[in-house]
């Protein structure tokens, strides 16, 4: 009897769920908001309100200069149409990414910016992100979820009705697997237009695959055995298309197009006051091997030599490995022969050689310190050392 | 997009909410020194926290715009019905989503809400609230419409599923085979009144119903509404319940 309304049960399962929505849809189309009785307006209903969350939170960067930066490279990427559409945050996070709601709701974080070596790369990333908004990547996403869901849901209930009820766990990694496939294709579109919005607005077509380039060398030197796994690693959980396979595509992309404007110079100047603060918050990731490759990179650019030593300085010493405490003192005195250093160099150069038993030099160190620094607040503490010293 | 604990906590107990199948309301009152609400108060209504969505046969479940603005509108409606009876003053309160202050008071009534519901309503009570129900919002509710100088707030906080004709098939299919039961949708919600000097919560109260009632008709919301305001300090005690 049981068995009789299993099957039935499964064939009715079968027929019933198995209608599929479509995936098809047409790009957004300037000012367009959806329709109220849509899965779309479902979708943008609850990303303006984690949107709202976003607004009032400290994680977003809100120096003027930077945003109006961030924001005019946008408009110029996606055009003037799009640009009330679009909302771009500046999000205070050390990793390498941003993303894009259904909504118009963009954000970079500033790992991506720390990262990008000149406007043209932040341009591009901005033009993948978008076609996402434009393709309307979300709401084929979320319709692909349902469908799958369906489809895992007959699965499942066809194995469990035919007595196999384990099997049933095989029905989610199915799921799994078509929508992280379904991932991939979308970000492969998102590449080839996002180039395409790109070089239209004048950017130079080589700068897409350098920034991934880049992203690999740096994660090659990671601490992290993981890390340095995953660049190679193809597999059917992973979204983005596997990175050599996107720098070839986007290096071909380039072969075939123009030379265009790169702008590094505007990148730099408006990117440089952030420096020290963001190498310092890229700290918190604790991957000492991609932070230092990173200053390394960057000391290439021969421009704020002081600050980019002092903060290998700083990588050498928080690591604590074998020889650290050398290197972190030779980067230091390094630094401290150029006009941008920080004068908390002296503090640790002074710390350094204190434990390095070395007074005099401790003493000479922490008085520049003091002078450099008359406001520190550690300069009662620094004071008590000097006065140690002088014992 | 990663979601704080908290969010999981009030999806967790909005979804055990949800599973009582009966119309259930118990309310709590301050403990704290509390004036009672007079006659001719203004009462700020401020636009209630609503979200509702369809239930799909797999158990996805899809919020709906359409639904959510009905299902609100309603719930404002029923309130105003309820309480016509009163010479209390309503002032309806839109939220100004560009007022990050006022967005962030409307999550924090979410967040005390929750944890009234986890300590009081369903989960492990607090040994230090054992005698007492002083939640509070804290007097920053005076930044939530100054300019409207209101005695009290009306928070409302709500949350419903409807499921669709393949998700119930689903159900029944599933208890036939007897594999169990699966939730085919439901309606909970909180309301909190608040004093606007002080900011402590003076009532509180929850409500869910089964899927009887739905609050995107209006008379499914006007139900809902009755039962969520049982005892609110501001009917007349003749009327009260």
């Amino acid at each position: 009897m049981r068995t009789r309304f299993s099957y039935l049960f499964s064939a009715l399962a079968l027929f019933g769920l198995a209608a599929c929505e479509t995936t098809d849809v047409d790009p957004i189309k300037a000012s367009e908001r959806p329709e109220e009785t849509s899965d779309e307006a479902g979708l943008w209903l609850q990303m303006d309100g984690a949107e709202r969350l976003l607004k009032a939170s400290a994680i977003v960067e809100r120096d003027p200069a930077l945003n109006d930066y961030v924001r005019g490279v946008t408009c110029q990427v996606i055009g003037e149409d799009y640009c009330n559409d679009v909302r771009v945050y500046v999000v205070k996070q050390p990793y390498f990414n941003a993303n894009m709601a259904p909504n118009g709701q963009m954000q970079i974080w500033t790992g991506l910016l720390l990262r990008a070596e000149n406007e043209a790369q932040l341009a591009f990333v901005i033009g993948h992100e978008f076609a996402h908004y434009k393709q309307r990547h979300s709401l084929q996403q979320w319709r692909e979820i349902k469908n799958a869901a369906n489809a895992s849901l007959v699965f499942s209930a066809g194995i469990i009705a035919a007595g196999v009820p384990d099997a049933a766990v095989l029905g989610d990694i199915t799921l799994a697997a078509r929508l992280y496939g379904f991932g991939r294709g979308k970000e492969r579109e998102a590449d080839q237009l996002g180039f395409q919005f790109a070089t239209d607005a004048g950017y130079d077509g080589h700068e897409a695959a350098a920034i991934w380039k880049y992203l690999v060398s740096e994660v090659e030197n990671s601490d992290l055995e993981r890390n340095r796994r995953q660049i190679a690693r193809s597999s059917i959980f992973s979204t983005h298309p596997v990175t050599s396979e996107r720098i070839e595509t986007l290096t071909a992309f380039a072969e075939d197009g123009e030379a265009g404007t790169v702008r590094q110079r505007e990148y730099i100047a408006t990117t440089s006051p952030f420096l020290a603060k963001w190498l310092e918050a890229d700290l918190v990731r604790r991957d000492f091997g991609e932070n230092i490759f990173l200053i390394n990179h960057l000391i290439k650019r021969g421009e704020g030599l002081g600050l980019l030593f002092y903060r290998r300085g700083e990588a050498h010493r928080i690591r604590r490995g074998e020889g650290d405490a050398i290197r972190a003192l030779a980067d230091y005195r390094k630094a401290s022969s150029f006009e941008d250093v920080p004068a908390t160099v002296w503090r640790q150069i002074g710390d350094a050689e204190r434990t390095k038993g070395d007074g005099a030099a401790a003493m000479a160190a922490y008085q520049t310190y003091l002078e450099k620094a008359p406001e520190a607040p550690d300069r009662q503490l620094v004071k008590s050392y000097l006065n140690k010293l002088d014992e | 997009m990663k979601k704080g604990f908290l969010i999981q906590r009030v999806g967790l107990i909005v979804s055990l909410a949800l599973l009582s199948a009966c119309t259930s309301a118990r309310t709590m009152q301050t403990t704290n020194e509390f004036k009672a609400v007079e006659n001719k108060a203004r009462i700020l209504l401020i636009e209630p926290d609503v979200e509702l969505s369809f239930l799909k046969a797999a158990g996805v479940r899809e919020v709906r715009a359409d639904w959510t603005r009905q299902g609100k509108e309603n719930i404002l409606a029923s309130i105003r019905d309820a309480l016509a009876g009163n010479e209390h003053e309503l002032v309806n309160h839109p939220l100004d989503t560009n007022n990050a202050r006022e967005v962030q008071l409307v999550k924090l009534h979410e967040a005390v809400g929750a944890t009234i519901l986890s300590h009081r309503f369903i989960g492990v009570p607090l040994p230090s609230k054992e005698d007492k129900f002083d939640w509070s919002l804290g007097p920053g509710v005076r930044d939530m419409a100054p300019e409207a100088n209101a005695d009290y707030a009306l928070f409302l906080f709500a949350r419903g599923q409807y499921a669709s004709s393949g998700r119930q098939a689903m159900a029944v299919g599933l208890a036939v085979v007897g594999l169990g039961t699966v939730s085919t949708g439901g309606q909970a919600a909180y309301a909190s009144l608040v004093d606007m000097v002080s900011g402590d919560i003076v009532w509180f109260n929850l409500a869910s119903t089964g899927s009887g009632t739905d609050m995107r008709k209006p008379e499914g919301a006007a139900e809902l509404v009755k039962v969520i305001l049982k005892d609110v300090p501001l009917t007349d005690a003749k009327e009260g319940a």
